[in-house]
């Protein structure tokens, strides 16, 4: 049964590595939308593509894989996605490699099984002529008796004749091969989540029927189906000596070096961390003062009210809390475009699985993991370019326990205030104190992911077993596809939750029960004439920080936190610098009523003398460093947890990091303030 | 299944400068794995490289020279025909 269709709905298939987002950003430019797939964590990108005069056709890129019997949860979105009996598509792109041509048409039958419209492109083949692999184009068409494009997407060689091809071309959807759809639900109905469980229960009892398992049944399609695309090659390909040095194994000989290849990584890792802790700092400054003056700006031109404050204090002063991320997301994700696309990323999955898979990570979790030290916001968002879903997950929950820039602040002022001058080993102790701290940090996100690795557990059946693609120069294009499109999608969906986030504290400092903030106002003024040398702004700041309702939420607290050697003021502090875990230091410059001038040392001064009702100091080692371990650990920003949310699509996740890393703050810091007082 | 005899090896004692035939592969996710990816029982490939303290190996497959990486434990599962001939590119 054929039945002929107009053109709905495109989906790219391909192996990993083709130039499939190559081609998918050539038909659909910036008009193009990431999301996920549902329940997963695996991205969708969708565009829309105009052929000539017809109306727009939408476009999807699905993920690459080689078979579609999946290995993993992931790969399972693309068979369902093609097997979903409501879907749109009707007509697949299937991209060809040209030095891997038995493979790729493995998947091509496999399209065709399901009863699919599918039109093969051959891509690579510049690069299979230099390997000496000969395509005849016309023999291969001829046996697969369908028409065969070769395009080049990195050079938008055969784009327009695709488009012209594709501008009236009618899709013809045929019934899916029976047999195929059986072999396909025995082979992995454990891994698709929208077969019920009925069906899944008839499966199984089949499969433990037949006396096979899955692996069989998939081994004996596989090995069938490669028989019958090399019937199909026949003589459409030929291998010929090629006498020139494959450049590719020439850079592998330096880039996957036993020694070399170490020191050259971590040289990227170290340009990487400059970049985005260094280099960013320049517009994240400009973009903070740029924020700072259209605030002051408003206020001098709005009539003071508490919608001007709302509108300066809570909703811009919100937004710039989101866009202050986009320079370290965009210098992230160019550098790790650049890593993909030059195929260097493949190279240190190689070099890093060993070392990283003692802690239950991947290879790929190096690079969130050290740019989570400039910020866990990027870093966790970078984390999706690992393939197995444990590991991601694993590496998104530990990666907020590297110590983030947001941190040193606040270890600064702490150590400056309680570790004493003196040096060890020709090492001050300061310094010595801050390398522990980020020492501690890394300590914790690597046992936590050792223990996870034990407690999680995956239904996926992937082996180790990566290509190396060939070496090419990226394309640029595609790289600020990707920096646009991360910048963007951060901006949409976790800045909402900022934003949101940031409103309710400002409200929560700003307003309070009406009778405290009278009072706090008439304190004011007694404080005042008793001595007015005191500067009256700065000493109604504070007074109505504690009128309000974080002030009350602060003395709320103050029970809880109070083994740990703080007091309420402290709690404010602690609550306030959910914003972004800086704002602590500025928190307690509004609460001990410090100016602007010599900010620092009048602080430090200020906490130094802080005392509790009963005269002691509240400052003193103890307490200091169980507010520094307090910091190491605690899940402090809402940012990562928004990001959190976003990435995993859930609030699940988030919330079971948020209380495991808060418990955990918490109980090392019970533990460190009772061992040093 | 075939016996590991004078003729035939397991991968991971594959020195780097020779080309061998893959005889069997004795696990069969891997075996199933490895032919989606385009490389069958029968092939000739080569080792190039290894990463140290028995991290992954990196092995090209004839006739596409394509690059694949596996890990140290999986290649154990290869076996492998005697050398066959000093591989060209080194």
């Amino acid at each position: 049964m054929e039945k002929e269709l107009s053109l709905k709905k495109i989906a790219l298939l391909g192996n990993p590595n083709v130039g499939k987002s190559s081609l998918f950003n050539s038909l659909t430019g910036l008009n193009q939308q990431v999301g996920n797939f549902p329940g997963v964590t695996v991205e969708k990108k969708t565009g829309l593509c105009r052929f000539l005069n017809q109306e727009q056709t939408e476009i999807i890129d699905l993920p690459g894989l080689y078979s579609l019997f999946v290995k993993s949860a992931d790969e399972a979105v693309v068979l369902e996605t093609l097997i979903d009996p409501n879907t749109q598509i009707n007509l697949l792109l299937v991209v060809l490699d040209a030095c891997n041509l038995e493979r790729s048409l493995m998947l091509y039958t496999q399209a065709l099984d399901l009863g699919y419209d599918a039109i093969p492109l051959l891509t690579m083949n510049d690069l299979a002529k230099k390997r000496g692999i000969k395509v005849d184009l016309q023999e291969l068409s001829k046996n697969l008796k369908q028409a065969i494009f070769e395009i080049n997407p990195r050079k938008h060689k055969g784009i327009k004749e695709l488009k012209a091809f594709l501008a009236d071309y009618n899709p013809v959807k045929k019934e899916a091969d029976s047999d195929f759809k059986n072999r396909l639900m025995l082979g992995q109905f454990d891994l698709m989540k929208s077969l019920s469980s009925e069906s899944k229960k008839i499966s199984r009892e089949e499969l433990e029927k037949s006396g096979k398992d899955s692996t069989d049944v998939q081994l004996e399609d596989t090995l069938q189906r490669m028989n019958t695309v090399h019937e199909l090659l026949g003589t459409a390909i030929n291998f010929e000596k090629v006498s020139k040095k494959n450049s590719t194994a020439s850079i592998d000989k330096v880039i996957t070096h036993p020694i070399f290849g170490y020191l050259i990584y971590l040289g990227v890792l170290m340009l990487i961390f400059q970049f985005i802790f260094s280099v960013a700092e320049y517009p994240m400054n400009w973009i903070d003062s740029s924020f700072a003056s259209i605030n002051a700006w408003l206020k001098s031109v709005l009539p003071q009210s508490a919608i001007t404050d709302l509108l300066t204090e809570g909703i811009i002063a919100g937004i710039g809390g989101i866009i202050i991320f986009i320079p370290q997301i965009a210098i992230l994700f160019a550098f790790i475009a650049v890593l993909e696309e030059s195929g260097y990323m493949s190279r240190v999955v190689y070099l890093m699985d060993k070392p990283m898979r003692m802690f239950g990570l991947n290879g790929k979790s190096v690079v969130p993991l050290i740019s989570g030290a400039a910020c866990a916001v990027p870093a966790i968002m970078s984390a999706r370019g690992i393939d197995s879903y444990k590991e991601r997950l694993i590496t998104i929950f530990v990666t907020p326990f590297i110590s983030c820039s947001a941190r040193l602040p606040v270890y600064i002022i702490i150590i400056a205030l309680v570790i004493p001058e003196g040096t060890f080993l020709g090492f001050s102790y300061k310094g010595l104190s801050l390398m522990g701290l980020y020492l501690l940090g890394i300590f914790a996100a690597l046992l936590t992911a050792t223990a996870m690795s034990f407690i999680l557990k995956t239904k996926d059946k992937s082996l180790f077993l990566i290509d190396l693609p060939s070496y090419r120069m990226p394309r640029w294009k595609n790289i600020g596809i990707t920096v646009y499109q991360k910048s963007g999608s951060f901006v949409l969906e976790a800045g909402k939750i900022i934003l949101a986030i940031s409103v309710i504290l400002w409200a929560l400092a700003s307003y309070g029960p009406t009778t405290a903030m009278k009072l706090a106002e008439q304190k004011t003024e007694e404080m005042m004439l008793e001595n007015p040398a005191l500067n009256k702004e700065e000493v109604l700041s504070a007074q109505k920080l504690e009128a309000s309702f974080i002030g009350h939420f602060g003395h709320f607290i103050e029970p809880a936190i109070r083994p740990l050697g703080y007091d309420w003021k402290v709690g404010i502090a602690l609550i306030t610098s959910f914003a972004a875990r800086e704002v602590f230091v500025g928190t307690l410059g509004t609460i001990y009523s410090v100016g602007e001038q010599d900010f620092d040392q009048k602080l430090v001064d200020k906490m130094r003398n802080e005392t509790f009702s009963n005269g002691n100091k509240v400052f003193n080692l103890a307490s200091g460093f169980s507010l520094l371990v307090f910091y190491v650990f605690a899940m402090q920003c809402m940012s990562t947890v928004a990001i959190v949310y976003r990435e995993t699509g859930g609030w699940k996740w988030p919330i079971i990091q948020l209380i495991y890393m808060s418990g955990l703050a918490w109980a090392a810091a019970f533990v460190t303030y009772n061992l040093l007082s | 299944m075939q016996q590991i005899t004078k003729e035939t090896v397991v991968l991971v004692k594959a020195t780097t400068d020779c080309n061998y035939r893959i005889i069997e592969i004795r696990n069969r996710l891997l075996a199933l794995k490895l032919m989606e990816m385009g490389c069958l029982e029968g092939m000739i490939i080569q080792k190039i490289s290894a990463a140290p303290f028995n991290g992954p190996l990196i092995i090209r497959v004839y006739p596409n020279e394509n690059l694949l990486a596996i890990r140290y434990e999986d290649s154990a599962d290869i076996l492998i025909s005697e050398a066959l001939s000093k591989s060209s590119d080194n």
